[in-house]
């Protein structure tokens, strides 16, 4: 693409020295005195700016839009897994847990760790420092909530008891994270 | 010289549990023992490599790795074992980054 641009640009000079040669020559087209030659030229390059300009921008800024959207979107579809997750959890809620209901926690988590992976590649990408430190504060509290519900505290297949405290421990967690995927949203549409 | 494997999925299980034996089936304390353990000192003799393969399992518990990984770091050196391991886990990356920062700093576990 790019040696081809080239060639055509080497071709539009070469082919503008021999119309101004050839013109030179036999001027067929005279013009008017009165008219400054770079003002004419002022005029075609005012003309080219005000069609090509527009159409440049809103190419690049539609791009841009749809691609937060599109981010903003996963996100969003990370937060209803994360409430689906908490809902699961505090549905356990003085049953004794069986093996069962461990593997389908971890399953979910595993569900929300790997949105994550998919969104780090899309996040590479990106330069602007608070979109990538949300993101990243987003992926350690994700860890912490994990840590927190699988953890030696939290939930195993045999002698688990359900206490307030890890209610109220399991539920701080999943708040936190839920406020930091509103936060990388808010972040990603200001970016 | 190819690589010792362990697949955790086919190998061991695809529902890994949590961390001590009592805590229920396939434990981390269990994977060590009959597996992790063995594999790791094939590798060590044998001068290759250990590639844990952790995809295609319902997911993890924090305290199966630690335990699995926390543990064989303890009893190896964070070096030795970061030397001969090699993870993969495609899936999840937290998975993965979880693990080395257990085999990293064992005494977090």
């Amino acid at each position: 693409m790019k040696k081809r641009n080239f060639i055509y640009g080497v071709l539009l000079v070469i082919a503008g020295i021999y119309i101004g040669a050839f013109h030179a020559r036999l001027p067929l087209l005279t013009l008017n005195h009165e008219v400054d030659i770079l003002e004419a030229g002022n005029l075609f390059a005012v003309l080219a700016l005000a069609i090509i300009v527009p159409f440049a921008i809103t190419t690049k800024l539609d791009i841009k839009r749809s691609e937060k959207d599109l981010l903003i979107e996963e996100i969003s579809v990370f937060s209803k897994e994360l409430e689906i997750l908490e809902t699961y959890i505090c549905s356990l809620e003085n049953e004794e847990v069986s093996t069962n209901e461990t593997q389908k926690v971890q399953s979910l988590f595993k569900r929300l760790g790997e949105h994550l992976t998919s969104l780090t590649g899309q996040f590479t990408n990106i330069k602007n420092p608070v979109v990538k430190g949300e993101f990243s504060n987003l992926r350690t509290q994700l860890k912490n909530y994990w840590n927190c519900v699988t953890g030696d505290n939290g939930l195993k297949p045999t002698g688990f008891q359900w206490s307030n405290s890890f209610y109220l421990r399991q539920s701080r967690e999943y708040n936190k994270i839920a406020a930091h995927a509103r936060r990388l949203k808010f972040a990603i549409n200001n970016s | 010289m190819s690589n010792v494997k362990i697949r955790i999925a086919e190998d061991f299980s695809d529902a890994p549990g949590a961390r001590y034996k009592k805590d229920g089936p396939d434990s981390g304390e269990l994977f060590y023992d009959v597996l992790l353990k063995e594999k790791f000192e094939q590798a060590l003799s044998e001068h290759s490599k250990l590639v844990v393969d952790m995809d295609r399992t319902y997911g993890y518990a924090t305290s199966f790795l630690s335990e699995a990984f926390g543990k064989l770091s303890e009893n190896y050196g964070p070096e030795t074992v970061l030397s001969v391991l090699e993870i993969i886990s495609h899936e999840d990356e937290s998975v993965r980054d979880y693990t080395l920062e257990i085999i990293k700093n064992p005494n977090k576990k």
